[in-house]
């Protein structure tokens, strides 16, 4: 008692609350535990208290406790608990504070036998980490919430894998108290197994759980458990496979998920559900059918070809994009815009270019739409079932906007202002309500007309037009401006009458569109109608006629666009305007006698441009002189018609820089193309170098007029047949009789009576591809020199040209000739020859870094003429960048394609093997390159184009050998000879 | 027998204008200005792409000259008032003009079409000139100036052309490349008729008359033939020939369905790639309904 009664002396020094209550516990303990205990108790409580700062806080929340641990567990775990919370006090009272609060809880709701078992963990971290004292009572407070959370054999599964993770890093235990607070509702079961296969799965898993959780069902999220622990067994990390499930999954349906999971059970390797996961983007996920059919695709490979499979099922193989479409009944417009290219011209005869919205050229369209040079189709067709339903819609879409040419939209006129639309719809108070009128009735008036005039079209719309009915039931409309454009959009479609709309002015209003349906109707009429149709929704909410009053749009129906009516006009003035000054030119090359093809490189279109502009700015300048007639409204609506003008035309005139192209790439390892993989751009403005062509051509004078009589010899003769042969397949009548005259007359009769066809007019395209890769700088090799090994620099180096010259600096003066001065001079001795040929020819060169850089420079195209200019840019060639000589043979290919000629000659010009620094997986394997090189040079020879592959690299033979037939190549042992074999390689492909 | 063969190749037979007039649609001035041209014996050109009824003007004059309104007692008496002549890469002066045949042991002098006409004063119709041998070409120059003779060398003889007589030559400026020009030398002795394919109103009538189909189908495929010339430049230089249009006439008129007839006598007849005749096709049932 005197004890009892000294610790609470003590304790009162400590602190008075704490003292207080331990009064009133010890009183109530007195009767339930032998006085010794009591006494033991006692000299804990003044431990902990006495343990340090804040101890009285751990104190009371022992002495809150002691009560019902006497009854959950008797004196024992009284005492148990609190002498192990004293040893935890002994180093910091963070630790113990926890502890207790953890017991507390576990006393409250949870069986207190789990409490050894986090003791134990407890005492082997207390060991390992004597001053870590957050470190413990985190664990404590992880523990206890883990044990409130779980079922008793969860909390030792999470106690085995903590009892694990306590033995290792710091950081690891962290992040395991850490993950287990995020994920409540884990499976530590699972989690222990995971652990013990690979401790990092585990985590990542804990890591992820709680959003998966989250976004699949029950039943979901146990059958990716179970994937997840076949994954695991793998050589390979999971972590990649579980992140971008997290960013894919919660973009999924229901039954897309299950169709991801269905999919994944049939994947052994993560590495492949992973990619089939970040391929889920671009999949019909909703379509069990489509989907089973093209992931069946992938085990046609068998395991050894696991390249084979990523490629596929990263929709990168053109075997696996080219199935999916196929099952997807969809229709990208590459597979058929030639097609619809000649549809297009055949149908309008101008020159319309037909591109993909993602053309930049396509300037922002989406659906169709026109601008009086190019028409702008989808990219893609997807919305039917069919790949002949897409078409259809194509063509479809596609005869809507030719419908605006054939049937003389732009021939409108207002004032003659150059934009005549605009001026027009000034004239209403809302000019925006009449443009969209103009522009739902024209949609309308147009469809219309063409169902009339061509009859086949008819079933096109029809289908169309009901199928877009379909998608417009779910319109809902606020306005009753909306409504009345609701009304026309619906009456342009055919649809029947919907009661909703069927308010007096909309039927007015239905009336009035319809007048557009009679045959012959024109744009005129689509303007009375505008004005009529403006009337009536004025008279209906005058409120439309304010300028600024807000317009809901009506839903756009899908294969028609939106376009803009003035652009349209004034792109096809001047085009118009170009056409003129080509036919006078032309006029005056046949006046001239002149027999050469007329070459519209050489028309200064700017310039017609220029004048055509300054002429609109006149016109314009000429209305601004007349104050007194002209508001200052007008004034100032004239400025912004100029401006408009002005950025249309210059929009027009801006030279492009360089054209996009996008080519496939053979890959061998998976023995398929990948689709679209490398971007190349045309770049045709060119650095120049005045001087290098003349200086070249002086120095080379005698071996320039050898090239040029090589050349001579195969200048073109005429005559295809020969007559008076010793051979040949029919006979010469007439010398066939004199012969049998002479025979009968006793004389000895002549024997060349055969007539011989003979192939020898010329009709030759020839491109000069030249390699000006990094490695074209070195100087030509000097036999007599020492040889020198080259310095590697990192391919990836930001600047890897600088770091190149760098680390391999020139060993010799700047006057010696490099490799590209020496394909150069080639160049320019074989067009000084062709020139004299008149054969046709182009010169370009390839370079470029990576797969989406490919650069393609245009020195001299087959249609411009050799001069100055061309001169100074073939002066221009320098050394840039890496060799992907497939994306280069390739396009090279497609333009010499254009040319239509029967001869068609592609000479490589390079100086050593395709390289890239992503040309193929491996970067020290030339193989990729090679066989893709190969693969281009076959393709160019498939579409009959003779293609000839030179080389000054000495080991040339190794991989020439394999990437072209034997004669069509050749390695140039003394590089001073190429100008020199050039022309003869030229005599032997087009001869 | 070899030669008879060969000459009867490139001699077409010569239509029967005796019974039955020809039908052509004129287009513009151009029968007047053949028939002023005839009075005064100047020598015509006819230029203008494949299949758009040169031939059958010529037909038709010769019908009008030698048998119809304008024919005289001495030209009705012509047996054969056209000698058509297909010029084509291989044919000589010989071939024109005549030439020694063997027969038994004996050579025998058979006139060409050129002589024939020379002689009887018929019309001489060399279609496509520029395709033949240059030797040819220069053959005519004396017939087509003041002199109006033909020099018969192998027979050392030089026929003197009869009154009748007149030599009109085709020519088409779209196919042939600058190599095969007509020489200016030879061009200038001709006046020259332009055609062209007509008008899609009048295309439509002339193929209603020559297929026999209703005039709806026939205006439709008249807009096809327009469409279809926009084309051009696509490894077809000629577009589709009016001729063209009536054969698919022809076979709508024996009940092929019109897409098919369009197809087999338009799409695959003009061009060979694919790509274009797709276009064709697609154009084709865009006009013409199922």
């Amino acid at each position: 008692m005197t004890n009892l009664h000294q610790i609470g002396v003590e304790l009162d020094k400590l602190n008075a609350a704490s003292a207080a209550a331990f009064g009133v516990t010890a009183q109530a303990l007195q009767p339930q535990i032998e006085p010794a205990e009591l006494d033991a108790w006692a000299v804990v409580c003044l431990k902990i208290a006495g343990s340090g700062w804040h101890g009285w806080e751990a104190t009371n929340l022992y002495l809150a406790l002691s009560l019902g641990l006497r009854t959950a567990g008797g004196s024992e775990l009284l005492l148990g608990v609190g002498r192990y919370g004293s040893a935890l006090s002994g180093f910091s009272i963070d630790p113990c504070v926890s502890y207790f609060r953890g017991v507390e809880t576990l006393v409250n709701h949870a069986s207190i036998d789990l409490l050894p078992a986090i003791e134990r963990t407890g005492v082997t971290l207390t060991s390992k980490y004597t001053h870590a004292a957050n470190l413990v009572a985190d664990y404590f407070k992880t523990a206890f919430a883990v044990a409130l959370q779980a079922s008793e054999s969860e909390l030792s599964h999470w106690l085995k894998i903590a009892d694990k993770v306590v033995r290792l890093e710091r950081a690891d235990i962290l992040q395991l108290l850490a993950l287990s607070h995020s994920a409540p509702r884990v499976s530590w079961e699972i989690t222990g197994q995971l652990y013990e296969q690979v401790p990092v799965a585990a985590f990542d898993y804990l890591r992820c759980h709680e959003q998966l959780a989250n976004t699949l069902s029950r039943d979901q999220l146990q059958r990716l458990t179970q994937r997840l622990l076949v994954y695991v067994k793998g050589d390979h990390a999971v972590t990649g496979w579980l992140a971008s499930l997290t960013t894919v999954l919660p973009a999924l349906a229901h039954k897309e998920r299950d169709n991801l999971l269905q999919m994944l059970e049939q994947l052994q390797d993560v590495r492949l559900a992973e990619t089939l996961v970040e391929t889920v983007p671009n999949l019909p996920m909703a379509d069990w059918r489509i989907l089973d059919t093209w992931l069946s695709g992938v085990f046609a490979f068998g395991a050894r070809q696991h390249e084979t499979a990523m490629a596929y099922l990263s929709l990168e193989s053109a075997r696996s994009v080219e199935s999916l479409a196929a099952l997807q009944g969809q229709l990208q417009l590459a597979d058929c815009q030639r097609l619809l290219q000649f549809y297009t011209e055949a149908f309008v005869g101008a020159r319309l270019r037909l591109i993909s919205r993602e053309d930049p050229e396509a300037r922002g369209q989406h659906l169709a739409g026109t601008d009086g040079t190019v028409i702008v189709l989808p990219e893609l067709a997807a919305d039917y079932a069919t790949r002949a339903e897409n078409f259809r819609f194509y063509k479809a879409a596609l005869l809507h906007q030719l419908g605006f040419y054939e049937f003389g939209t732009f021939d409108f006129q207002y004032e003659a202002n150059p934009l005549a639309f605009t001026a027009y719809f000034r004239r209403f108070n809302h000019p925006a309500l009449a443009g969209v009128l103009f522009q739902l009735l024209e949609d309308a008036r147009v469809d219309w007309q063409l169902a009339h005039a061509f009859r086949g079209s008819r079933a096109d719309f029809v289908w169309l037009k009901q199928d877009a009915l379909l998608r417009r039931e779910s319109v809902i409309i606020a306005t009753e401006t909306g409504l009345c454009l609701e009304a026309i959009v619906r009456t342009g479609i055919d649809a029947e009458w919907q009661p909703e709309l069927l308010l007096p002015t909309t039927r007015e209003i239905r009336s009035v569109t319809q007048t557009l349906q009679i045959p012959g109707a024109s744009v005129w009429d689509t303007m009375a109608a505008v004005r009529d149709c403006y009337g009536l929704i004025v008279r209906l909410s005058p409120s439309a006629d304010e300028a600024d009053c807000w317009l809901e749009m009506p839903q756009q129906v899908n294969f028609r666009g939106v376009m803009e009516p003035d652009t349209v006009r004034v792109n096809l003035q001047l085009g118009l305007l170009a056409d003129e000054d080509l036919d006078l030119v032309d006029d005056d090359a046949e006046k001239m006698g002149m027999s050469m093809m007329l070459n519209p490189g050489d028309i200064d279109v700017d310039k017609m441009k220029q004048a055509e502009l300054e002429g609109a700015g006149m016109l314009l300048k000429e209305m601004d002189r007349l104050p007194d007639e002209m508001s200052e409204q007008s004034k100032k609506e004239a400025a912004a018609d100029e401006n408009t003008m002005k950025a249309l035309l210059e929009a027009r005139a801006a030279p492009q820089r360089a054209r996009e192209f996008q080519y496939d790439e053979w890959d061998f390892v998976i023995n398929d193309y990948r689709r679209r993989w490398c971007t190349l751009y045309e770049i045709r403005e060119v650095d120049e170098d005045p001087t290098f062509v003349d200086e070249a051509l002086q120095s080379l004078r005698g071996l320039g007029s050898r090239v040029r009589r090589q050349l001579n010899m195969l200048r073109p003769e005429m005559l295809a047949k020969v007559r008076g042969q010793f051979d040949g397949e029919e006979l010469d009548m007439e010398k066939a009789i004199e012969a049998i005259v002479d025979r009968k007359a006793g004389l000895s009769p002549e024997d060349r009576i055969y007539v011989q066809r003979q192939r020898k007019l010329r009709d030759v395209s020839a491109l000069f591809l030249l390699d000006m890769s990094a490695s074209t700088d070195d100087p030509v090799p000097d036999p007599d020199a020492v040889v020198v090994e080259p310095v590697l620099v990192d391919p990836d180096s930001h600047d890897y040209l600088r770091d190149y010259y760098e680390a391999n600096p020139p060993l010799v003066s700047a006057r010696t000739k490099r490799i590209i001065d020496l394909e150069k001079e080639a160049a320019i001795l074989m067009a000084e020859a062709l020139q004299d040929l008149g054969d046709n020819y182009a010169i370009c060169g390839f370079s470029g870094y990576g797969r989406e850089q490919v650069e393609y420079f245009v020195h001299k195209d087959f249609t411009d003429t050799y001069n100055r200019k061309v001169k100074d840019k073939i002066g221009g060639i320098k050394p840039c960048r890496s060799t992907r000589m497939g994306p280069a043979i390739r396009h090279a290919t497609q333009q010499l394609m254009k040319t239509e000629s029967r001869i068609k000659a592609l000479i490589i010009l390079s100086d050593g093997y395709p390289q890239d620094f992503d040309y193929g997986k491996d970067r020290n394997s030339r193989e990729y390159g090679v066989k893709d090189t190969t693969r281009a040079l076959a393709e160019a020879r498939q579409q009959g184009i003779s293609a000839f592959c030179l080389t000054v690299d000495p080991s040339g033979h190794d991989y020439l050998r394999e990437m072209c037939p034997d004669q069509q190549y050749m390695v140039i042992q003394d590089i001073n000879d190429l100008p020199g074999e050039l022309s003869k390689v030229y005599r032997g492909l087009t001869a | 027998m070899e030669g008879s063969r060969l000459n009867a190749n490139s001699e077409t037979p010569t239509v029967d204008t005796a019974n039955h007039a020809p039908y052509y649609l004129p287009l513009a001035d151009e029968v007047e200005i053949f028939l002023a041209a005839y009075e005064q014996r100047l020598p015509i050109l006819l230029k203008g792409p494949t299949g758009c009824g040169k031939t059958r003007f010529v037909e038709y004059m010769a019908h009008r000259l030698f048998r119809g309104d304008d024919a005289s007692f001495d030209r009705r008496q012509v047996e054969t008032p056209l000698q058509t002549v297909a010029c084509h890469e291989d044919l000589s002066a010989t071939d024109l003009v005549g030439r020694f045949l063997l027969q038994g042991d004996e050579t025998v002098w058979q006139d060409g079409p050129l002589s024939r006409a020379v002689k009887q004063g018929a019309i001489c119709y060399l279609d496509e000139i520029v395709e033949a041998r240059k030797d040819s070409t220069v053959l005519i120059h004396s017939l087509t100036d003041h002199r109006r003779i033909l020099p018969v060398e192998k027979m050392g003889l030089i026929l003197d052309a009869h009154e009748n007589f007149l030599l009109v030559i085709s020519y088409n400026p779209g196919y042939q490349n600058v190599l095969k020009d007509l020489k200016p030398s030879t061009r200038q002795r001709f006046i020259a008729i332009d055609f062209d394919y007509p008008e899609q109103a009048s295309e439509a009538e002339i193929i209603a008359h020559e297929s026999g189909v209703d005039l709806q189908l026939a205006r439709e495929l008249a807009l096809l033939g327009a469409k279809v010339r926009h084309l051009r430049h696509h490894g077809f230089d000629e577009g589709v020939s009016t001729r063209l249009l009536v054969y698919a006439g022809q076979l709508m008129a024996k009940n092929v369905s019109p897409i098919r007839a369009c197809e087999v006598a338009v799409c695959r007849a003009v061009s060979d790639d694919v790509d274009v005749q797709r276009a064709i096709r697609e154009l084709v049932t865009t006009i013409f309904a199922e």
